[in-house]
């Protein structure tokens, strides 16, 4: 029974899939050199619109807008009654710029999104007008993509164009020709690693937190050795780190140390697109195969047989890794500054003393510092078929005049407090309210969900921006120190607004991230993956990944780094490395 | 003459019956066999907007990919060791739990035992990966805890090329085998109890019974089991090795599953996947068919 079972489940799906593939077939023969034409930069000079006007603008009659999304269940997201399609903003929109939002199709998974692009795009059937540019270099090559030059030119407000200027890489994934073909999401680019110690085992232990990579190992001896936690037992170790996905992933992550002995970024072992930074000649290095991973790797294996990291940090992700900090076997690890909130808080739980403390992150004996920072989470690209760009950029700006603040020509004053009074901020006692609605002394009725919870309008609000808020890099930093110091300051924009909202220990590491910024690493290579890529990306990848953890576990001498490179090299990584400096070659062309 | 009128009666006679065939035939028509015409992009450089029609033909260019690729040997060893062993003691537990159970005489703790040893199945290995980490953790884990007591050094289990085999094979075998064992259970429930009448009158004791009666019994189900069971012969488990492995057990626990996901997932080839698919089924019905042909020469049965 449970094979027959199980088989026609795959079968369902699997057939579903061909079936769709079946019916394309025959629909987009016509369609078949679209590919090969490729749009051409337009030479006369296209002339910015009247901003002033533009903010003002109402289509009339209504524009509709499709978009598709990825949407978590979310208990939070709307109120009793209203629905992504339907909500409070859906309906400002609708009055107030004339802008429609209809939904393709929402899916729970990324994967599922993909997997329904794909068929959309194997059936030449109409793609949502905006969306989430999962394989964009697909999309690009099949000729789907509305170019975005003159549009950008045009409509995007002098704010927007000026951090577009300021950040040209990231557009470079979406860009073919010197034509841009997507809008990149930035984030806030705030989730650089902090070193979080235990407080209380440091002043147990009568210590001081390290500042060179020389004193954290003294610091991992300390805590491996010296009982910090006072129980009697040999029960704690140093570092706890996940290094099954990389030397660099989103928590517990080791790239803070690999960035104090490399100029370049930490690797992740998932795609051989990242991270590559130029060296001082202006080639493209891709640091898991630099010299100076050496050290790093002659560090790290010295450490784990020593004792002082999580001795089963070859087999944990992030997640896992996380574990032995929280249960309180460990004292160090480096991490995001939201840690301080979720998972760390947990560790009272069952040490009621425990107390997690963000210090800056340890210099290498060259002074080095670096940590593996991502300043794009995706780009919006559009239907070649969409009518009115004008529409999205309208929205868009308006979306990040709240981060430009209020001399923004787009910056709307009825959004002043929030977006909309009991939703994502009540009106009480002449106060405005954003959290903490019970404790604020709001009545109940008043509370814009029956739990007392803070509303997370992203589907509301930024349907049409993939669920992200538009956010410009680094702009809530200064909130950081400006709201540790003073809870009720005033937040200059909506960047410094999120920043408001975050707890004290999250605030505190968040300043101890800023006055570290220039340690802050971006990938340089956004290419699409070349042809050399795809097909030996995960050979080299496993190979990474095997003498990383293979020279760390003492399995290999650290000098079979040497063996490994030279593997890398010889098994299509000259290769990878030529093209992808082919790449960052005509990047700068431009 | 009188053919034809006996075929005609015959289907007078039979057309309801076959009526009721249809949609099932239909349906497998439909969606098992026109899908494996699909299959062909396994022979083409396929391109979703190009559509599988107009995609080039690149001939074996994929299958040469698969052999070529230098941990290809290696993989594929992996995968015919760890399906091999998962396997023959898939088949061999069960069959002697199901024996050990049916000696059982209270049936409130047989009812028991049976429904806790098949709680496991209904386990995602997306949990039980997290929960066999913990489980067998060197520091602290249940397992390295009690070998302690016997003096034992811990083992890194899941980061062990020496052990990372056994562990994925035996976790597999305790989550499965009391699923597995009901199928033994119910053939065992259905031998004639007059058998066994008539032999304890014999003069033979339990195990004797067992030896003549009740294996002979079951041996019919345990070989559609068995030979049921090769055609997933290239089947090492996605869900379990993907939710165990790691980069330290590469060599002994990459299989042709894992292996693919991580090509496909870099460049959504298609094509290749599809080629290392119709591989892998081609290589699981050739064994079907040659253990069928043994088992009917050997054990004179046969299923279809």
């Amino acid at each position: 029974m449970k094979p027959k079972k199980r088989r026609l489940l795959g079968s369902t799906a699997f057939i579903l899939a061909f079936t769709a593939c079946m019916a394309a077939c025959s629909s987009d023969k016509e369609n078949t050199d679209a590919s090969n034409e490729t749009p051409k930069p337009t030479t006369e000079a296209v002339k910015a619109v009247d901003h002033a006007q533009q903010a003002k603008i109402k289509f009339d009659p209504p524009v509709t807008i499709t978009t598709a999304l990825v949407q978590e269940q979310l208990d939070n997201a709307f109120k009793t009654g209203e629905t992504i399609e339907d909500n409070v903003f859906t309906r400002w929109m609708k009055d107030n710029m004339g802008i429609q939002v209809k939904f393709d199709f929402i899916v729970g998974k990324q994967t599922d999104f993909d997997t329904k692009l794909r068929l959309l795009l194997a059936s030449d059937e109409k793609l949502p007008d905006v969306f989430t540019g999962s394989f964009a270099a697909d999309l690009i090559d099949a000729g789907k993509l509305l170019p975005l030059n003159d549009a950008i030119e045009q409509y995007a407000s002098p704010n927007l164009k000026q951090l577009f200027a300021q950040y040209p890489q990231a557009f470079e994934s979406v860009t073919r020709d010197g034509i841009i073909y997507g809008i990149p999401r930035f984030l806030s680019a705030d989730e650089g690693g902090v070193m979080w110690i235990r407080e209380d085992w440091l002043k147990r232990l009568n210590l001081t937190a390290p500042t060179t990579i020389v004193e954290f190992e003294k610091l991992l001896e300390a805590f491996t050795n010296q009982d910090p936690d006072g129980n009697g037992k040999p029960d704690t170790f140093g570092l706890a780190v996940s290094l099954k996905d990389g030397m660099y992933t989103w928590m517990a992550s080791a790239d803070p140390i690999f960035g104090a002995f490399s100029d370049y970024m930490a690797p992740e072992f998932r795609s051989i697109t990242q991270f590559w930074n130029p060296d001082a000649n202006g080639k493209l290095v891709y640091g898991a195969v630099d010299p100076s991973a050496k050290p790093f790797l002659e560090t790290m294996a010295r450490w784990k047989n020593s004792g002082y990291i999580d001795p089963e940090a070859g087999v944990k992700d992030a997640m896992k890794a996380v574990e032995p900090a929280v249960q309180g076997n460990a004292g160090v690890l480096f991490g995001p500054n939201w840690m301080g909130q979720w998972p760390l808080e947990d560790t009272a739980k069952s040490n009621p003393d425990a107390v997690w403390k963000a210090y800056p992150i340890p210099a290498g004996p060259e002074g080095k510092i670096g940590r593996v920072v991502n300043l794009t989470g995706g780009s919006l690209v559009f239907s070649k078929d969409f009518k009115h760009i004008d529409a999205w950029f309208a929205y868009l700006n308006k979306m990040y005049a709240r981060q430009f603040g209020n001399t923004d020509p787009y910056y709307d004053p009825t959004f002043e407090a929030g977006f909309f009074e009991g939703y994502d901020y009540v009106n009480h006692n002449g106060k405005t309210i954003k959290n903490g609605f019970k404790e604020s002394g709001v009545p109940q009725d008043k509370w814009p969900l029956a739990s007392g919870k803070t509303m997370d309008m992203k589907y509301a609000l930024y349907a049409l921006h993939g669920a992200f808020a538009p956010t410009v890099p680094y702009l809530g930093d200064p909130g950081y120190k400006k709201f540790a110091d003073d809870p009720n300051a005033l937040a200059a924009n909506s960047a410094e607004e999120r920043v408001k909202s975050l707890t004290k220990s999250q605030l505190e590491a968040g300043n101890v991230r800023q006055t570290q910024s220039s340690a802050d690493k971006f990938n340089s290579f956004q290419g699409a993956p070349s042809e050399t890529m795809q097909s030996k990306g995960a050979l080299l990848n496993k190979l990474e990944s095997e003498a990383y953890l293979k020279i760390i576990y003492g399995e290999k001498p650290v000098d079979y780094f040497d063996e490994f490179v030279k593997e890398w090299r010889a098994s299509g990584g000259d290769q990878v490395i030529s093209d992808a400096n082919a790449w960052y070659e005509s990047t700068k062309k431009k | 003459m009188r053919e034809t009128s006996k075929f005609a009666s015959y289907c007078k006679r039979t057309w309801p019956l076959h009526l009721l065939l249809l949609p099932a035939f239909l349906i497998t028509l439909i969606y098992q066999y026109i899908p494996m015409l699909g299959a062909v992009i396994a022979f083409k450089d396929y391109k979703p907007w190009v559509g599988i029609l107009d995609s080039p033909w690149i001939g074996l260019e994929h299958f040469k990919y698969l052999f070529t690729f230098p941990d290809s040997k290696q993989v594929i060893q992996n995968t015919l060791i760890i399906a091999f062993f998962k396997q023959i003691l898939g088949v061999l537990v069960p069959v002697l739990f199901a024996l050990l159970l049916n000696e059982v005489a209270k049936t409130a703790f047989k009812k028991t035992i049976q429904t806790l040893v098949y709680m496991p199945h209904f386990l995602s290995w997306v949990i039980l990966g997290g929960i066999f980490v913990d489980v067998l953790a060197v520091q602290g884990g249940i397992v390295n805890r009690l070998l302690g007591l016997f003096g034992a050094e811990p083992i890194f289990f899941l980061g062990s090329n020496d052990w990372f085999r056994a562990t994925v094979v035996l976790t597999d075998v305790w989550k499965e085998f009391g699923f597995a064992a009901i199928v033994f259970l119910s053939a065992l429930a259905a031998v004639n109890p007059n058998l066994y009448e008539a032999a304890e009158m014999d003069g033979a004791n339990r195990w004797r019974q067992t030896i003549y009666i009740t294996i002979p019994a079951i041996m019919p189900i345990v070989v559609v089991v068995a030979t049921l069971a090769l055609g997933r012969i290239m089947n090492a488990g996605f869900d379990q090795i993907f939710n165990l492995y790691n980069p330290l057990v590469y060599e002994t626990g990459d299989i042709i599953d894992t292996f693919v996901y991580r090509i496909g997932l870099e460049g959504g080839q298609f094509s290749f996947g599809t080629a290392v698919g119709l591989f892998k089924s081609a290589i699981g019905f050739v064994l079907i068919i040659t253990c069928y042909r043994i088992l009917y020469k050997v054990a004179d049965y046969r299923i279809f």
